[in-house]
């Protein structure tokens, strides 16, 4: 069930009356129930699998935190020694890790099975009849469980917290499981981290009639962005690139600043969507961006664009590994030998490529999606590590970073290295994304943005001028949001001007969304990670 | 929620549900062609309540076989068409509870097509989304979601779901209903066109079939069953017709008079010889196309049709109901005229129609059919102040202005003419009039559009000077010593 799928509407109706019916204190179970009731109708079949992963992660983060609070009481003893206290430690340490990686592999273990096994369909059936058996394995059989990647990370975020003592571990599984499968963030995040989302949901969940009508405000937007501006570029979008060969190069490049809006669109309007209907329960999700095409450079922009799933690699696999032991040998033999400057980048380039590789690897499995995570290292490296060069020739050539068109530039620049990294993985291969490049730059031929070649692919004048009037508005509702809340702008207006407001945007959604029986039912790119 | 917080929350939601319901109404398709669903549908919603006795139900063959008007004026029944291109028995069936719960029938009369055609999704939609909301409708919708090829049951109850994206297409059809170009009168439609039927011999019935066995589509069989079940359980006469349809067959036939000798039913089939002997049928005038007649074939069938209802039993007599009014009786007899008119193949009767003071005539001529001109003609033309006289006429050009019925200006020369005139309305023309231009080169140029003519002889443009429209363009022409009419 998405999102956008009628029944879901009756779902979500019937949910939030179970809700305010129950009393305040028990509301965190109906939440609970509707939660699972919302993965059940999803699939049945994938419910095995969140227990598997929920209930593994209850029991090691209830074993660590067992450890954890013994060695509290041990180390409280009068009378030890320092050494004493190291060895308790570090023998404490050894039994939690020995938890983290048995739970670790199990999670992990299960994710790559699920996400990669398809790839290795061929190698298995040649190991199968090598075996004697006739080789008729197919990844049709793979189950791939809703939002799979979301809850894992969602898990092992809140395990690894556990084993470096950020959160006390909690002791309810129910209450765990609820942080795990709490509907509104399964499909596409944003992964909450147990400190945040884990502990509002132990709040009160009271009945806010201000918050609640917020949160339709937001679902609607999060749907305006969704079904009449993504969903409607998407259809151009992929006639262009499916015709790539016979298409002018102007249209190629068109095509690849509206798959940036159009992956904008489609997952921020996701994740709007989700923090309104979790606004509606009265639990806050995290923002997931934070108007990242104003961004400046490649490491401002992913700190902007998708900034869960950033900071979850920043805080569990960057951080680890560059402040580890290898990468800190690494540097200590380095020294000396190389100049300070490539030792830098030597410990810089491997946490950089492994979180950017593994990254790509979350987003999609095959060639494209290692490549578009080498692209980013490779970005963020160059970025990093020359930011001092790029500085002092800034100022060797007189420019004036502090002025606006300077800014501007900076803005374009950042956005056309996303456009480049879109341009790895939307073709589906990497020499259709070459091919695509060479076409762009090769048969440029401007006129074709005139003389009428933008209407065969799929949308027609009318829909075309309605994308573009439509971007229009969430650009500017975007630089509005910049200044604050535009809810609240709204909010602050008289009766008529705001109900005008809302019923337009209802009505522009209803009208003008691409949905219904005509159409594929939509479905959110993020899902599918 | 607090009180205040329950009024705004209401009002938002009513003011929502009204612009939703007003929108939704818009965007629905409207079936809107002519014959279309919406025109049929509503005609049957505006009757009168207990006012209709007959109803013929089925596909498009009730909607262009039968005229419910003739039936009305000439033998004072009231019957009306309830049916849509291709309209599964399913809906016939929920259709058919909504008019007997509205009208008290005594009798059905069911065209058979559809018991060998296949379901098609839009086949309901296209009523379903047009009955009003009712208990039948309801069940309707309940009978039919459970199908295979069935859209959403929401799609169903909400059409906005499915009709949203029509936005682009929206006319001024969706805005205002408007049937006064629709040649609809209750549900049956005036429709024209003589089209020569090309079938190899004359019968529409395919003795190579003989031996065949057809069988009826899926899902059909169960629904005339229930339509069987209810005209019993309700004291309804029920009557199976097939009007002459050129893809019916022998076996088809079979299939269904095997099925009325089971229930007891009569079956008329007109596609046998000597039933269309019997209604006079006429080839190459009485159809539109190879599968329903116009209405020179729906006058006809009616005819059979309302002796044979009489024969059977009594109706009441709605011509001596005081106040009872069965439609729009003039423009009936207006797109009456029009139909009969541009379906016409015989000159002289083309020629009593033409001199109607509704009817604006440009005339010229193209090639000589001086010889052909009969004295009915001739007599027709001076009723119009026609001065010249055209058996005369023979190698010149001729040119003839017709308003309202009289002539307005007539020129005969042997030199090429060239007249612009106006029409009563003040619509502007041009004609010329050359013995040595072909047809397709000569044209009379109407408001700057140019109406081509398709064969070579007398010209006639017809316009309708109270529509503001063009109703025919037809040629009068010679072959072996008479002459013909041609209708573009």
């Amino acid at each position: 069930m998405t999102f956008l799928q009628f029944k879901f509407f009756l779902f979500l109706i019937a949910g939030v009356i179970l809700f305010y019916i129950c009393p305040v204190k028990h509301r965190w179970k109906i939440l609970l129930v509707i939660s699972c009731a919302f993965y059940a109708i999803a699939g049945l079949k994938y419910l095995p699998f969140i227990f598997v992963t929920s209930f593994s992660v209850y029991l090691a983060g209830v074993k660590m935190g067992g450890i954890y609070e013994a060695q509290e009481v041990k180390l409280g003893a009068e009378g030890l020694s320092r050494k004493e206290q190291k060895a308790i430690k570090e023998s404490d340490k050894k039994r939690c890790k020995r938890v983290l990686i048995a739970v670790l592999v199990l999670n992990v273990g299960i994710l790559s099975i699920v996400k990669f096994t398809r790839f290795f369909v061929d190698p298995i059936n040649d190991l199968i009849r090598f075996m004697g058996g006739d080789g008729s394995f197919s990844a049709a059989y793979i189950i791939v469980p809703l939002g799979i990647s979301y809850y894992t990370f969602t898990s092992l975020s809140y395990l690894l917290d556990i084993y470096w003592k950020h959160e006390a571990y909690e002791k309810n599984y129910f209450r765990f499981l609820l942080y795990v499968i709490y509907f509104p963030h399964i499909l596409q995040g944003p992964i909450e981290r147990y400190g945040r989302l884990g502990h509002r949901l132990k709040e009160e969940l009271r009945f806010d009639y201000d918050r609640i009508v917020s949160g339709i405000q937001l679902m609607f937007w999060g749907y305006f962005k969704k079904l009449v501006i993504a969903d409607r570029i998407d259809i151009m979008i992929g006639g262009i690139y499916e015709n790539y060969q016979d298409t002018s190069g102007i249209i190629l490049i068109l095509a690849m600043f509206l798959d940036v809006v159009y992956i904008y669109a489609d997952f921020s309007g996701c994740m709007d969507m989700a923090r309104g209907i979790s606004d509606i329960f009265g639990v806050e999700l995290d923002l997931n961006f934070n108007h990242p095409f104003s961004s400046k450079s490649v490491v401002e922009f992913w700190r902007r664009w998708h900034m869960s799933l950033g900071s979850w690699f920043k805080d569990y696999v960057y951080y680890p590994i560059s402040t580890s032991d290898l990468v800190k040998k690494i540097s200590k033999s380095a020294r000396g030998k190389l100049s300070p400057r490539l030792t830098r980048s030597i410990i810089t380039v491997i946490p950089v490529s492994v979180t950017w590789v593994l990254t790509g690897v979350w987003h999609g499995t095959g060639k494209t999606y290692v490549a578009w995570g080498v692209y980013y290292a490779f970005m963020i490296f160059m970025s990093v590590t020359f930011e001092e060069d790029f500085r002092k020739l800034a100022e060797k050539l007189k420019i004036n970073t502090e002025a606006v068109s300077w800014k501007w530039f900076q803005m374009v620049r950042t956005t056309c290295i996303f456009a480049g990294g879109r341009l790895l993985t939307r073709p589906g291969s990497l020499r259709a994304s070459w091919n695509i490049f060479k076409q762009a730059l090769t048969s440029l031929n401007p006129w074709a943005l005139w003389d009428g070649s933008l209407y065969n692919f799929g949308l027609d004048r009318v829909d075309i001028t309605l994308a573009a009037i439509c971007i229009l508005i969430f650009g500017f509702v975007s630089c509005l949001q910049q200044r604050g809340s535009v809810r609240e702008m709204i909010a602050g207006q008289n009766l008529i001007f705001r109900w005008g407001v809302w019923m337009l945007l209802i009505f522009t959604v209803l009208t003008l969304g691409i949905y219904g029986p005509e159409f594929d039912a939509s479905s959110f790119v993020y899902m599918a990670y | 929620m607090n009180k205040k917080q329950l009024l705004k929350t209401g009002a938002f939601l009513l003011v929502f549900i009204a612009i939703f319901g007003y929108l939704s109404g818009i965007l629905r398709a409207k079936q809107v062609a002519t014959g279309g669903s919406t025109f049929v549908l509503e005609e049957f919603y505006q009757q009168e309540k207990d006012t209709v006795d007959v109803c013929f139900m089925g596909s498009s063959q009730v909607i262009w076989g039968i005229n419910n008007m003739k039936m009305y004026e000439d033998y004072g029944i009231s019957s009306i068409s309830v049916g849509s291109g291709d309209q599964p028995l399913l809906v016939t069936y929920f259709l058919l509870k909504e008019v007997d719960k509205r009208q008290s029938l005594k009798n059905v009369v069911l065209d058979m097509s559809m018991l060998y055609e296949k379901e098609m999704e839009s086949r309901y939609r296209r009523n379903i989304d047009g009955m009003h909301w009712s208990i039948n409708k309801l069940q309707a919708i309940l009978a039919h979601v459970g199908s295979e090829e069935a859209e959403s049951i929401q799609s169903y109850f909400i059409d906005w779901i499915k009709y949203h994206s029509r936005w682009k297409e929206l006319s001024q059809s969706d805005f205002v209903y408007d049937d006064s170009r629709s040649s609809m009168h209750r549900g049956s439609i005036v429709s024209s066109h003589a089209r020569p039927v090309d079938i190899p011999y004359e019968k529409f019935i395919i003795d190579n079939e003989r031996n065949k066995t057809v069988e009826p589509a899926e899902g059909q069989v169960e629904w005339f069953l229930k339509i069987i079940e209810y005209c019993d359980d309700n004291d309804i006469d029920l009557l199976l017709i097939k009007t002459p349809k050129s893809n019916w067959s022998l076996a088809k036939h079979n299939g269904v008079q095997h099925l009325a000798d089971e229930y007891g039913l009569d079956f008329l089939d007109f596609n046998f010889d000597a039933m269309l002997k019997e209604i006079g049928y006429n080839y190459g005038q009485d159809m539109w196309d190879q599968e329903h007649l116009n209405i020179r074939g729906a006058d006809k069938l009616t005819d059979y049709l309302a002796d044979y209802l009489l024969e059977r039993k009594e109706y009441l007599d709605y011509r001596t109901v005081d106040g009872y009014s069965p439609g729009d009786v003039e423009r009936y007899h207006k797109d009456y005229k029009d139909k009969y008119l541009i379906s016409s193949i015989d000159v002289n009767e083309t020629f009593s129609y033409l001199k109607d003071e509704r009817y604006d005539l440009v005339i010229q001529s193209t090639e000589d059919i001086s010889g052909g001109i009969t004295e009915e003609m001739k007599s027709y033309l001076a009723d119009m102040g026609v001065t010249v006289d055209l058996s005369e006429a023979a190698g010149k050009n001729y040119i003839l202005a017709v308003n309202g019925g009289q002539c307005v200006y007539e020129l005969i020369s042997e030199e090429p003419l060239t007249y612009d005139g106006t029409f009563s309305d003040g619509l502007t023309y041009s004609a010329a009039a050359d013995l040595n231009k072909k047809a397709n080169e000569a044209a009379i140029v109407i408001n700057e559009a140019a109406q081509g003519f398709a064969a070579e002889g007398m010209n006639i443009a017809v316009y309708d000077n109270e529509k503001g429209e063009m109703v025919d363009l037809l040629t009068i022409y010679t072959l072996d010593g008479a002459l013909h009419v041609y209708n573009r």
